[in-house]
């Protein structure tokens, strides 16, 4: 069965393609990249982002102080 | 139990409903006062040279991501979940990833700045998640639980 994949040079086969993935962690968000690479050229990235910090406006009595 | 002095919780949570009106403010109709219609908020992305923040106003152009697949203005956000409370939190999160399907944007961008469409592109947060750039793929923004403690926007 056929498992291509879209990329910059249209749809390629997932056998001819070195996948890696890589997390990065920094402040508020935990980031997943996804590269597809065809002769070392990046050919397709895609990235999943986990937003961890809420935005929070805290309301003491008679405020409602943004952080 | 005694009497205390406290911004209501429920005051908090209508606040994001629209049920309060301190002053005049312009908006565009929501088609009934007693049973108005609820605003399409939009994402868009913003490149790391710009400088969108707690300043910011409104949606603009300047400085947003360009690329194959992505229009000017963003996306729609998933808003199928009104805001709610518990303990004396209210909060609010979107009820489904932003996506950007298949796109290509090389200029590195770190922002998504959310905004309410519906009312004159009014904005309500930026997010900042670290440099980025999507090439012939997907960016998937994943949101937080949404409950008092991890929800995306709080009033606590």
């Amino acid at each position: 069965m056929s498992n291509r994949v879209l990329t910059t040079h249209g749809l390629i086969e997932l056998s001819q393609l070195d996948v890696s993935d890589h997390v990065e962690i920094g402040d508020g968000y935990r980031k997943v990249i996804v590269q597809y690479r065809l002769d070392d050229e990046i050919v397709r990235q895609s990235v999943f982002v986990d937003l961890l910090r809420p935005n929070g406006a805290d309301a003491v009595p008679g405020t409602l102080n943004g952080r | 139990m005694a009497n205390t002095t406290a911004i209501c919780t429920s005051f908090k949570s209508e606040l994001m409903l629209g049920a309060h009106q301190f002053g005049s403010v312009t908006i565009v109709s929501r088609g009934s006062l007693t049973s108005p219609t609820t605003d399409t908020l939009k994402a868009a992305l913003y490149l790391t040279t710009g400088s969108v923040g707690a300043g910011t106003t409104a949606y603009s152009a300047t400085n947003e991501v360009s690329g194959t697949n992505y229009s000017a203005g963003g996306v729609t956000v998933t808003n199928a979940t009104a805001p709610t409370t518990s303990g004396t939190t209210a909060y609010w999160t979107p009820s489904a990833a932003i996506v950007y399907t298949t796109v290509t944007l090389s200029t590195a961008f770190d922002t998504v700045l959310l905004y309410n469409s519906t009312q004159s592109n009014r904005a309500i947060l930026t997010y900042n998640f670290g440099s980025t750039t999507v090439t012939a793929g997907t960016l998937t923004l994943n949101m937080p639980t949404n409950d008092s403690t991890h929800a995306l926007i709080q009033l606590n």
